[in-house]
C-alpha cells in the first residue's frame, strides 16, 4: 500500500521569482539530482505520484512558491531512507529524516538553479520546506491546513 | 417487418374463417391508423353484433394487440384461439436486454452522445482514458492517488487530495446542451472550501462545491451574465453519489443540479438559479477535473466516473441520469 506522502514547498525570493517556464526548467533540472532522482525513481517504480505543478497565486507572491508532493510505498520507504542517509553523509547533513530531506532538497534545487545560469547569490534565495510528512491521510490533512493557514500566499484576492 | 405484418404472414391466422381472416387482414393493413379506421369499421354490415360490441368498447388507448387479443379470438374456435394467442405472445414486444453500466455508457459514447467518459480505472501512469478503450480524448493526470477503492470496483477510483491534484482533459466540442455527471465520494469542501468537480479554463462550465452549497456556473460570449445555480444543500459526504448538472442554451439557459444516490435522482433546491444572458456559447480548449486552472481549487475526495453528454434534450438527460444512477448503483 502506497502510503508515505510528503508535501514540500519550494520558495523563491522576489529577486529570483521564476516564471512558469523557468519553474518547469528548474524542476526538470533537479530531477537528475541525487536524492530528487531517487525519490522520482522510487515513486515511479511503485506507480505512485510525484508532481510539482502548483504555484502561488496571490498577486504579492505570484509564482514565488511551488507546492510539490510525492508518495511511495511504505514497504519501500527503507530503500528511500537508505538513499537519504547516503546523500546526507556526502553532504554532512545530520538530524531527523525530515530535516535531511529538507536540507538536501534545498541544496539540490540550488544546484539545479546554478546549472541553469542563476548566480550563487540568486540560487541561495531558493529554498525548500517540508510542510507535511507521514502517512497519506495525516499528510493530506497537514497540507490542507498549511494552505488554509497561508491563504494570503496561495490564493488570489477576491474569492470565487 | 412489423409485428402485425409478421402475424398475418403466419399461416396460423388462415385457420380462421373467411370473414375473420378478412377482418384481421384489414386490421393489419390499417394498423398505423387503427383508431381513425374504427369509425369506418363500425358500420360494416358484415360484422356480427359481437364484433360491433367489441369495437364499440375500444378506446383511444386500445392498442392493436388488444384488438387482436380480443376480437378474433372471440370468433374463432378453441383451437384457433389457442394458436392465435400463441402468435400474439410470440410477437409481443420483448423487454430490452439488460445492459450493464459500462455497456450503457459505451453505447452513449458510440452514439456520440457522451463526448467524454472517464472511468478512472488506470492503476498508474499520467494518462486517463476516455471511453472503454481510450481515444484521442485522453486526459493528463497530476498528483492523484490511482488504483483506489471505487464505487464500481476495487482499483477503479482516484483520490484527490484537496491540495494539488488535477486532471486535464479536452473540452467537449458542443456546449449548447450539456449534461455533466460525476460519480464521487466527497470527503470535504476541498481547497479553500471551494473544491471543483470540473471547470473549464475560462469557466465556460464548472461545477464546484463550496462549504455550504453545491454550485454550478456557465459563461458565454458576447455580452450578458452567467448562468449561475447554487443549491441550498451540500452534496452528500463520505458516501458515493452522482452529481449532475444540466444546461440547455436553446431552452431557459438555466443550470439544473441533481444528486443521484440510493438508486434515485433528486433535484437540489436552489438559493439562486440565474439564467444566462450571453448571446453566444464560446468554446474552450481544456477542462479540469477535480480542480481548475491554476490548480488552486482542488477537490477533496474520490472520483470513480465522469462523463459529459452533449446535444441532448432535458428528457434525454433525465433518462441518462436515471439510468446511470440505477446501473451504477450507489
Amino acid at each position: 500500500m502506497a502510503d508515505i506522502r510528503v508535501y514540500f514547498v519550494i520558495h523563491a525570493d522576489t529577486a529570483v521569482a521564476p516564471n512558469e517556464n523557468q519553474w518547469r526548467a528548474l524542476i526538470t533540472q533537479v530531477k537528475s539530482a541525487g536524492l530528487a532522482n531517487t525519490i522520482l525513481q522510487t515513486a515511479r517504480a511503485n506507480q505512485n505520484l510525484i508532481h510539482a505543478h502548483k504555484r502561488s497565486q496571490n498577486a504579492g507572491h505570484l509564482n514565488r512558491y511551488t507546492l510539490a508532493v510525492f508518495e511511495v510505498d511504505r514497504a519501500n520507504s527503507a530503500f528511500l531512507l537508505t538513499a537519504l542517509d547516503a546523500e546526507a553523509g556526502k553532504r554532512g547533513v545530520t538530524g531527523t529524516a525530515r530535516s535531511k530531506f529538507e536540507a538536501i532538497l534545498s541544496s539540490e534545487i540550488q544546484e539545479a538553479a546554478r546549472a541553469l545560469g542563476y548566480s550563487t547569490t540568486q540560487a541561495a534565495k531558493i529554498s525548500t520546506q517540508i510542510i507535511a510528512y507521514g502517512d497519506r491521510q495525516t499528510s493530506i490533512a497537514a497540507a490542507q491546513k498549511y494552505l488554509r493557514d497561508n491563504a494570503t500566499i496561495w490564493y488570489e484576492s477576491g474569492v470565487s | 417487418m412489423s409485428t402485425v405484418t409478421r402475424l398475418i404472414n403466419r399461416k396460423r391466422v388462415t385457420l380462421t374463417n373467411q370473414l375473420d381472416r378478412f377482418y384481421v387482414q384489414q386490421l393489419i393493413a390499417n394498423a398505423d391508423t387503427l383508431q381513425a379506421d374504427l369509425a369506418i369499421w363500425r358500420p360494416l354490415y358484415v360484422m356480427t353484433n359481437l364484433e360491433r360490441n367489441i369495437l364499440a368498447s375500444l378506446t383511444e388507448d386500445t392498442t392493436l394487440r388488444d384488438v387482436l387479443a380480443r376480437l378474433p379470438i372471440q370468433l374463432t374456435s378453441t383451437l384457433e384461439q389457442s394458436l392465435l394467442a400463441e402468435d400474439i405472445a410470440a410477437f409481443a414486444p420483448q423487454p430490452e436486454p439488460s445492459v450493464t453500466y459500462a455497456e450503457y455508457m459505451a453505447q452513449l459514447v458510440d452514439a456520440g452522445t457522451a463526448e467524454l467518459w472517464y472511468r478512472f480505472n488506470e492503476a498508474n501512469g499520467d494518462l486517463i482514458n476516455h471511453g472503454s478503450a481510450g481515444t484521442g480524448f485522453n486526459g493528463v493526470v497530476a498528483a492523484c492517488a490511482q488504483g483506489e477503492e471505487g464505487a464500481l470496483g476495487a482499483g477503479e477510483a482516484y483520490l484527490f487530495d484537496g491540495a494539488t491534484s488535477v486532471i486535464t482533459v479536452p473540452s467537449p466540442d458542443s456546449q449548447g446542451q450539456l449534461l455533466v455527471g460525476c460519480l464521487t465520494k466527497v470527503l470535504g469542501a476541498g481547497e479553500f472550501d471551494r473544491g471543483r468537480f470540473i471547470e473549464s479554463f475560462a469557466s465556460l462550465f464548472l461545477m464546484n462545491i463550496e462549504i455550504t452549497v453545491m454550485k454550478a456556473e456557465k459563461s458565454g460570449t458576447g455580452s450578458g451574465v452567467n448562468a449561475n445555480s447554487a443549491a441550498t444543500a451540500f452534496p452528500t459526504t463520505n458516501a458515493w453519489a452522482w452529481q449532475f448538472a444540466y444546461f440547455d442554451f436553446s431552452a431557459d439557459k438555466k443550470i439544473y443540479l441533481y444528486e443521484g444516490i440510493s438508486g434515485s435522482v433528486n433535484e437540489y433546491a436552489y438559493s439562486t438559479q440565474t439564467a444566462m444572458t450571453w448571446t453566444g456559447l464560446g468554446s474552450d480548449s481544456a477542462l479540469y477535473i477535480g480542480n481548475r486552472s491554476p490548480s488552486n481549487r482542488t477537490f477533496d475526495g474520490y472520483f470513480d466516473e465522469v462523463f459529459v453528454a452533449t446535444n441532448i434534450s432535458v428528457a434525454e438527460a433525465a433518462a441518462i441520469m436515471d439510468a446511470v444512477t440505477a446501473k451504477a448503483s450507489v
